[in-house]
C-alpha cells in the first residue's frame, strides 16, 4: 500500500498547499504593495478579492463570456474600483495619523461585505466550474486540472508583475515613491497617480484569485474575502510587509503549512494556524523573513 | 572615585561608526561640556549613557557600577536624568503634571489604592504636588502651573523640561542643547540657573551645546567630539586654543 | 480631599436616583422590554468602551482584540454558573480575573510592538482566542455554551458599570495613569523620566482586560447562551466604533458613544446589513471629517492616532 506512505501524503499536501499559496501570493501581493508606498494595511483588500469572483461570476453566467475573459473584465473592473476607493476613502487622510486611515479602511471593508450582503444576498451563489475537470493521478498523488491552471495563472501573473516592477517606467516610479515620496515628487514623479497605480495593480491581482477561487470551489458569498484576505496578510507579514518576493514566498509558505495542518492534524484548526503564525513572526521578526525592522529616532 | 567613566565607548549602525573609542570620564559636582560639530555623535554618546542605545563596545561607569544594557527608565532610578535636543514635554499635561511624571517612581500609592482612592492614595497625591510644586517654584514657572505644556513659550518650555528632570533627583543631569534657540538674555538666566542648582544640589552636569559663550563660561572640562572620535579635552581656555578643535569648527586648511 | 469626597457622594446620589428611576420603572412595566433590553446593553457596552478607551485612548496603544477578553469572561462565567452551579458573583470574579491572566500573558509580549503592528498582533489574539473556543467540545464548540442562568439584572449591570467608571476614571488621575499617559504622549520621554512604560502598557492593557470579561460574564448571564460567534472581530470593532465616536481619551466620550450606537444597533436590528454599512460609512466620515469624534480633543486624538507611525516621535 505505497499510495498511502506518510512520503506520499506529505507530497500530497504540497501540491495542494502550493496551489492554495499561489492564491495567497497573489492577495499577499496587492497587500504589500499597497503598504509599501503608503504604510496603510488595506483592510478592504480581501473584500476586493470578493468583488472579483462575483464580476467573473456575472460576466459568465450573465453575459455569457468564456472564462479567462470574464477574468480579464473581473480584473479591469476591481482595478478601477480600487483606485476608487482610494481616491474617496484613503486620499483625504493622506496626511492624516497613520491609524485614521487603519480604521477608515476597517470601514472600507464592512462597506463591501454589508454593502455585497445587502445587494447580492447573503446566500452562496454558485459559481460554474469553468476550469475543467480534468484529474491527473500521478502514481497516487492526485493533481487536478483546476489546480494546474490557477498554478499557471498565478505564476503568469507574478512574472508579468515583476516585470512591471523592474523594467517599466510605472514599476520604477512606484519603487521611488514607496522609498521616499517626497523625493520621487521632487524628480518629477506625480505620487497620486502612481498610487493610483499601484492600487489599480494590487485590486487587478485580488480579483483574479478572486476569480479563480471562485471557480474552483464553484462558491461565492459577500463574505468570502473575509478570511483570505486576513490570510493574506499573514503571508505579507510573514514574508516581510512592504517586500513583494517576501509576499510571494509567505504566501506559498502559508499555503503550504495550513495544507499540511488541514491534512495531518484537523481541518478547523486550519485557521488558528494563520493567527499561530502572525503572532509568532510578530514576537520573533516583526519584520518579516526578508524584512529589515526600522527603529525611532530620538 | 570617578561618578561617570566612559571607557572605549563605541556604536555602529550598520555600517556606521557613530562613536568611537570615546573615553570620558569626571567627578561628583564637575560641571563639563560636550560640543562638536553637527554629526559628531554628540546624542548618540547621550543616548548610550541614557540606556536608550546599546552600546557596540566599551564600558560606562556611573557611580560604580556599569549601566550599559540597562533600560532607560532603571538609569534614571540609579540617579541620570536628562533632557532633549527637541523638546519632549507631554504636551497634554499640565505644566505642574508634566513634573508629577517625573516624581511617578517614588510614589508609595499601590495600583488597587489608587483605583479605589483609598489608603495612601490621598497622601501621596499631596506629596507629590507638593514636590512638583517645589521644583516649578525653583524654575520660576508657578505661575504656569496648570497651563499645558504645549501652551508654555519656547524658554519656558526648556526650563520645565529641566526642571522635570531634576525632580528624579538625580546626581547627574544630562542636558541636550539646553540653550537651543533662546536669546543672550536667555542664556545668561540659564548660565546663572545651572550654576545654581549644580551648588544647591551638588548635582553633577554634562551639557551639549553649540552656543560656545555658555560653554566656555559655564563649564570647567570640555570634550570636544568629531565624527565619532574624542579629539580633544581639557579647560575651556585650553580649548580654544586647541588646533585640532579650530580645525574641526572651521574646516581643514 | 473632602472636596472630592463630597463630590463624589454627589454624583454617587445621582447614580442612585438614575438607577431608582430606572429599576421602577422596569419594575412597573412603564418602561418597556425593548428599552429594558437596550438599557442593560448600554450599561454593558459602557463598560467595554471605557476599558478599551484606557488601553487605547488614555495609553495610546492600539488594541482591536478586545472581544477576545469579553469571551474570556463570558465563557469562564458560564463554565461557573453552569457546569460548576456557582453563584454570579464567583463566574464576575473569575471572569474577571482570567480575562486579566489572558490579557497580562498577551501583553507582555506584544506591547513590545509599535502601531500597526500592535494592532494586528491583538487582532490575531482575538482570533485565536475565538477559534480555540471554537474548538473546544466542552464548552459547547461550534454551537456554543446553551442554559445559562439568567442571572444578570439590571441592578448587577447598573452598579458594575458605575464602578468601572469609577475605578478607571480613579486609575487615570493617579500616579499610575498619569504614566500611562505619559506613554501616550512620548514614550521615550516617559522612559526616561524613570516611568516603566512596559510595565504600564502592560498594566493598562490587563486592566482593561479585566472588565471586559466582566462585561462578557454580565452578557453571558442575560442572553442565556454564549456563542463564538458573538466576539469576532467584528465585536471588537463595534466597541472601536463606540471609543473613536465619542473621541478617543474621553470618558464622557465613550459613555455618549455607547449610548448612541447602542440605539442605533438595537433600531437596526432587523436589518443587520444595513446597520454595519452605517457603521461602516460613520467610521470613513468620523476619520475623515471629525476623527477626534463627539467629545474628543483634535491635538489630543491627532498625537494619539499618530502613534501608529510606529515611530515618528
Amino acid at each position: 500500500m505505497e499510495s498511502n506512505s506518510i512520503v506520499m501524503q506529505i507530497v500530497q499536501q504540497c501540491v495542494n498547499g502550493i496551489m492554495l499559496g499561489s492564491i495567497y501570493a497573489l492577495l499577499a501581493l496587492g497587500y504589500t504593495m499597497v503598504y509599501g508606498i503608503i504604510r496603510l494595511i488595506n483592510f478592504a483588500h480581501g473584500d476586493i478579492f470578493m468583488v472579483g469572483a462575483y464580476v467573473c461570476f456575472f460576466a459568465i453566467t450573465t453575459f455569457h463570456l468564456p472564462f479567462f475573459a470574464a477574468l480579464i473584465v473581473a480584473m479591469i473592473l476591481s482595478a478601477a474600483l480600487g483606485v476608487l476607493i482610494e481616491k474617496i476613502a484613503y486620499k483625504p487622510l493622506r496626511n492624516a495619523p497613520r491609524i485614521a486611515v487603519l480604521i477608515s479602511a476597517i470601514g472600507v471593508s464592512l462597506l463591501l461585505e454589508y454593502g455585497g450582503v445587502a445587494l447580492l444576498t447573503a446566500q452562496p451563489r454558485f459559481f460554474p466550474p469553468a476550469l475543467g475537470e480534468v484529474i491527473f493521478d500521478i502514481g497516487g498523488i492526485i493533481i487536478n486540472g483546476p489546480q494546474i491552471i490557477i498554478l499557471a495563472v498565478s505564476v503568469v501573473l507574478m512574472i508579468a508583475l515583476t516585470y512591471v516592477i523592474k523594467f517599466t517606467t510605472v514599476g520604477k516610479a512606484m519603487r521611488a515613491v514607496s522609498f521616499d515620496a517626497e523625493a520621487a515628487s521632487l524628480m518629477g514623479i506625480n505620487p497620486n497617480r502612481i498610487i493610483s497605480a499601484t492600487f489599480a495593480i494590487g485590486s487587478a491581482l485580488a480579483a483574479a484569485a478572486g476569480g479563480l477561487i471562485g471557480a474552483y470551489y464553484n462558491s461565492i458569498d459577500p463574505l468570502m474575502g473575509v478570511m483570505p484576505g486576513i490570510k493574506a496578510f499573514v503571508a505579507a507579514v510573514l514574508g516581510g510587509i512592504g517586500i513583494m518576493p517576501g509576499a510571494m514566498l509567505g504566501g506559498v509558505i502559508l499555503g503550504v503549512v495550513e495544507s499540511f495542518v488541514s491534512g495531518f492534524w484537523s481541518s478547523t484548526y486550519r485557521d488558528v494556524v494563520a493567527f499561530a503564525i502572525l503572532i509568532i513572526i510578530l514576537i520573533v521578526k516583526p519584520a518579516g523573513l526578508l524584512g529589515k525592522y526600522r527603529g525611532e529616532k530620538v | 572615585m570617578p561618578l561617570l567613566q566612559v571607557e572605549k565607548l563605541s556604536k555602529s549602525f550598520g555600517g556606521l561608526l557613530a562613536t568611537a573609542n570615546v573615553n570620558m570620564d569626571f567627578n561628583q559636582g564637575d560641571l563639563v561640556g560636550l560640543i562638536g560639530p553637527n554629526g559628531a555623535g554628540k546624542t548618540t554618546l547621550f543616548n548610550m549613557l541614557t540606556g536608550v542605545y546599546t552600546p557596540t563596545s566599551g564600558k560606562i561607569i556611573f557611580n560604580g557600577k556599569s549601566v550599559v544594557g540597562l533600560k532607560p527608565y532603571e538609569i534614571t532610578k540609579r540617579g541620570m536624568a536628562r533632557t532633549f535636543q527637541n523638546i519632549r514635554l507631554f504636551s497634554e499635561f499640565s505644566a505642574l503634571d508634566n513634573i508629577k511624571v517625573a516624581l511617578n517612581f517614588s510614589c508609595k500609592q499601590t495600583l488597587p489604592e489608587a483605583m479605589l482612592r483609598v489608603g495612601r492614595y490621598y497622601e501621596d497625591e499631596r506629596r507629590i504636588t507638593a514636590r512638583a510644586e517645589h521644583y516649578l517654584d525653583i524654575f520660576e514657572l508657578s505661575h504656569r502651573r496648570d497651563d499645558y505644556a504645549k501652551n508654555l513659550s519656547y524658554g519656558e518650555q526648556r526650563r520645565l523640561e529641566i526642571a522635570r528632570a531634576m525632580a528624579t533627583e538625580p546626581k547627574l543631569l544630562l542636558l541636550d542643547e539646553p540653550a537651543a534657540g533662546m536669546n543672550p538674555q536667555e542664556t545668561a538666566q540659564l548660565t546663572e540657573m545651572l550654576r545654581w542648582i549644580r551648588e544647591e544640589y551638588h548635582l553633577t552636569i554634562l551639557l551639549i551645546e553649540h552656543d560656545m559663550h555658555l560653554v566656555m563660561s559655564l563649564c570647567e572640562k570640555i570634550y570636544v567630539l568629531e565624527y565619532g572620535r574624542m579629539i580633544a579635552v581639557g579647560t575651556p581656555d585650553e580649548i580654544k586654543a586647541n588646533e585640532r578643535v579650530i580645525a574641526a569648527y572651521l574646516g581643514e586648511g | 480631599m473632602n472636596k472630592m469626597l463630597k463630590r463624589d457622594m454627589f454624583v454617587l446620589g445621582i447614580c442612585a436616583v438614575l438607577f431608582a428611576l430606572f429599576q421602577l420603572g422596569f419594575t412597573f412595566k412603564i418602561i418597556g422590554s425593548f428599552w429594558q433590553l437596550n438599557i442593560i446593553l448600554v450599561c454593558i457596552n459602557i463598560i467595554l468602551a471605557v476599558s478599551l478607551n484606557l488601553i487605547n485612548g488614555y495609553t495610546g496603544q492600539f488594541s482591536l482584540g478586545h472581544a477576545g477578553f469579553m469571551a474570556i469572561g463570558a465563557y469562564v462565567g458560564a463554565i461557573c454558573t453552569v457546569k460548576l452551579a456557582l453563584p454570579l458573583v464567583v463566574a464576575l470574579i473569575a471572569g474577571a480575573l482570567f480575562a486579566g491572566f489572558v490579557g497580562l500573558l498577551i501583553g507582555l509580549p506584544t506591547l513590545r510592538l509599535k502601531g500597526d503592528y500592535l494592532a494586528i498582533a491583538t487582532l490575531g489574539f482575538g482570533e485565536i482566542i475565538r477559534l480555540t473556543v471554537l474548538n473546544i467540545p466542552y464548552i459547547g464548540g461550534a454551537s456554543g455554551l446553551t442554559g445559562i442562568p439568567r442571572l444578570t439584572t439590571f441592578a448587577w449591570v447598573f452598579w458594575l458599570m458605575i464602578l468601572t467608571v469609577f475605578i478607571i476614571k480613579n486609575l487615570i488621575n493617579s500616579s499610575a495613569g498619569r504614566a500611562c499617559i505619559a506613554v501616550r504622549e512620548n514614550e521615550i520621554a516617559a522612559e526616561a523620566m524613570g516611568v516603566n512604560t512596559t510595565k504600564y502598557k502592560v498594566m493598562a492593557f490587563t486592566v482593561g482586560a479585566v472588565f471586559a470579561g466582566i462585561a462578557g460574564v454580565l452578557f453571558a448571564h442575560y442572553f442565556y447562551l454564549v456563542h463564538p460567534s458573538s466576539f469576532t472581530f467584528m465585536k471588537s470593532i463595534d466597541i472601536l466604533t463606540i471609543v473613536v465616536l465619542g473621541g478617543l481619551g474621553s470618558m464622557a466620550g465613550s459613555i455618549i458613544g455607547a449610548i448612541v450606537l447602542t440605539f442605533v444597533s438595537a433600531v437596526l436590528a432587523s436589518y443587520a446589513e444595513w446597520r454595519m454599512i452605517i457603521y461602516a460609512v460613520l467610521l470613513i466620515v468620523v476619520m475623515i471629517f471629525r476623527p477626534q469624534g463627539l467629545l474628543g480633543d483634535k491635538d489630543l486624538t491627532e498625537r494619539i492616532l499618530n502613534r501608529l507611525k510606529g515611530g515618528k516621535r
